[in-house]
C-alpha cells in the first residue's frame, strides 16, 4: 500500500512539475522569418487617444529594413546596427541598438503583432500615439 | 599391489573384492578378516557421517573438495545487497513473463484460425482544420500551404488475423506509417489589401506514426465464396505520432501524440494467394489541442500475403 502510494505520488508530481516551455522555439521561429529578407514597408496606422485613426499608404518601397543572419540590421536610412528577438511579458519584441550615419546611438524596440514568411506587422506606443507598421518582403 | 598378491584366492572372489576395497580405503589388510564385518564398518562409516551433516546448524556446511580429498569447512557468507536486488529482479522477471503467459494464453484461448500477414501500401490523407480562436505571434499565407488535396504516403506492417469464439472473424494490426498530408483550412481569416488568406497556425503536412488497429471482418456472399473472398472490415484504429513537429507548431505544441480513428473497408482475399484492400479512415478525435480542431482522414490501398508463404 505504501509502495503503491509513493508511485502514485511520483506520477503526479512528474507529470504536474513539467511544463514545456515555448519560448525557445518561438524565438527561434522568429528568427527564421526574420532574417535574411528585406522588409518594405506598405502601410502605417496611427491611433491617437483621441480615437482618431490615420492610415497611410508608403508603397513602392520608400523606406525598408534588413535583418541579417548574424544580427545585424540595416535600414534605407542608412541606420546600421544589431538586433535581437525577445519575449517580455508575453510580447515579442525586436530590440534594436544601431547608429545612425552621423554616429549617434539610438536604440528602439518594436512589438510584434503578426509575423510571417512574407508579412510583418509591428506596432509600438509613443506619447499616447499607437503606431502599426505593415511590412512586406514583395518589391 | 604386494597386498593384492598376499590375498589368499582360493578364499574365493568375495575375498578378492575385500582385498581390492582394502586398497582402494587405505585399510590394512590385516584389519579385514571378515567381509561382512567390512562391510557393514563403512555403512556405519556412510551413517555418522549423514547423522553429522543433519546436525551441523545451518550456516555452516562441510564440502568435500575433490581434489585434495580433505574435508574443508566453508562458512556461509551473507547475502549483500546486489545479490539481493538480483535475486528480486529475477522474481520479479518471472512473475512478469509468468503473467504475460498467462495473458495471452487468456487472450488467444478463445480464438483459432490464427494467420499472420504481411501488408504494405499507399495512404491518400487530407487534415480537415478548424482554428477557432486560436492566436500566435505568426501568419501563414494560405496561398502557399492550402492545399486542399489527398496526399500520398506509404505503409507497411503485420496483421493477425484470425476467429473468435469459432465464430467473429477478427483482425489485430499494427503498421508504421508516412504519411503526408493535405490541409484544408475551414476558417481561413484575412487582412485585406495589406495580405490574403492567412492563418495563425500552421499544419504540419508530414508525419511518422504507428498504427494499431483491431477490425471485425464480416464475409459478403458475393460469388463463390470457395475461391473468392470478399469482406466488410470495420474498427477503431489509433494512430502514435512518432516524428516531431515542425518548429511552427513547436511553439505551442499544437499536435497531439495520438489520434484514434474509425476504419471501414472493403478486402478481396483471392484464393488466399493475396488479399487486397481499401480502407477509409475517418478522424474520431482532433490531432491537435484545442482550440484548434484536426480532423486527419487518410484512405488506404494496400495488398497482403500470409507471412509462412513468404518466410
Amino acid at each position: 500500500m505504501k509502495k503503491l502510494l509513493i508511485i502514485i505520488f511520483s506520477t503526479v508530481f512528474v507529470f504536474t512539475s513539467c511544463s514545456k516551455d515555448g519560448t525557445g522555439p518561438e524565438i527561434n521561429l522568429s528568427y527564421q522569418m526574420l532574417s535574411e529578407k528585406i522588409w518594405y514597408l506598405d502601410y502605417t496606422l496611427t491611433s491617437a487617444s483621441n480615437g482618431a485613426v490615420t492610415k497611410s499608404y508608403i508603397g513602392q518601397s520608400t523606406y525598408f529594413v534588413k535583418f541579417l543572419n548574424d544580427k545585424t540590421t540595416l535600414d534605407s536610412d542608412g541606420i546600421t546596427g544589431t538586433y535581437t528577438v525577445e519575449k517580455i511579458n508575453g510580447v515579442l519584441q525586436i530590440h534594436v541598438q544601431a547608429k545612425t550615419t552621423g554616429s549617434n546611438s539610438i536604440e528602439y524596440i518594436y512589438n510584434i503583432e503578426t509575423l510571417g514568411t512574407n508579412v510583418m506587422i509591428l506596432y509600438f506606443q509613443k506619447a499616447g500615439v499607437a503606431t502599426k507598421l505593415y511590412y512586406n518582403t514583395s518589391h | 599391489m604386494s597386498k593384492l598378491i598376499k590375498c589368499n584366492m582360493k578364499k574365493g572372489k568375495q575375498y578378492f573384492m575385500v582385498c581390492i576395497l582394502a586398497l582402494a580405503t587405505n585399510v590394512s589388510h590385516g584389519q579385514i578378516k571378515n567381509f561382512n564385518l567390512f562391510i557393514k564398518s563403512i555403512k556405519e562409516k556412510k551413517e555418522q557421517k549423514a547423522a553429522a551433516a543433519k546436525v551441523s546448524p545451518k550456516a555452516e556446511q562441510i564440502k568435500k573438495v575433490p581434489k585434495t580429498d580433505t574435508l574443508v569447512k566453508v562458512q556461509k557468507v551473507p547475502k549483500t545487497d546486489t545479490t539481493q536486488f538480483a535475486d528480486l529482479l529475477k522474481q520479479k522477471t518471472k512473475w512478469v513473463k509468468d503473467l504475460a503467459i498467462k495473458a495471452n494464453q487468456k487472450l488467444l484461448a478463445n480464438t483459432s484460425e490464427n494467420n499472420v500477414y504481411i501488408f504494405g501500401g499507399i495512404n491518400f490523407s487530407k487534415q480537415y482544420i478548424n482554428t477557432g480562436n486560436y492566436n500566435s505571434n505568426f501568419s501563414y499565407d494560405l496561398a502557399n500551404y492550402n492545399k486542399a488535396a489527398f496526399k500520398p504516403g506509404y505503409f507497411a506492417g503485420f496483421r493477425l488475423d484470425g476467429k473468435y469464439k469459432q465464430k467473429h472473424k477478427y483482425a489485430f494490426i499494427m503498421s508504421l506509417n508516412k504519411i503526408a498530408s493535405g490541409t484544408s483550412y475551414n476558417d481561413p481569416k484575412t487582412l485585406a489589401p495589406f495580405l490574403g488568406t492567412y492563418s495563425k497556425f500552421k499544419a504540419d503536412d508530414q508525419f511518422f506514426t504507428l498504427s494499431t488497429a483491431l477490425y471485425y471482418k464480416k464475409l459478403l456472399t458475393i460469388g463463390d465464396t470457395s475461391k473468392r473472398k470478399f469482406y466488410i472490415v470495420g474498427g477503431p484504429s489509433i494512430e502514435t505520432r512518432l516524428s516531431g513537429q515542425s518548429t511552427d507548431n513547436l511553439v505551442n505544441y499544437n499536435y497531439h501524440r495520438f489520434l484514434l480513428r474509425g476504419d471501414l473497408g472493403l478486402e478481396f482475399d483471392n484464393r488466399s494467394n493475396y488479399t487486397i484492400f481499401l480502407h477509409y479512415k475517418q478522424g474520431i478525435t482532433s490531432f491537435t489541442r484545442s482550440p484548434i480542431s484536426t480532423t486527419m482522414n487518410s484512405v488506404e490501398l494496400g495488398v497482403m500475403l500470409k507471412a509462412n508463404d513468404i518466410f
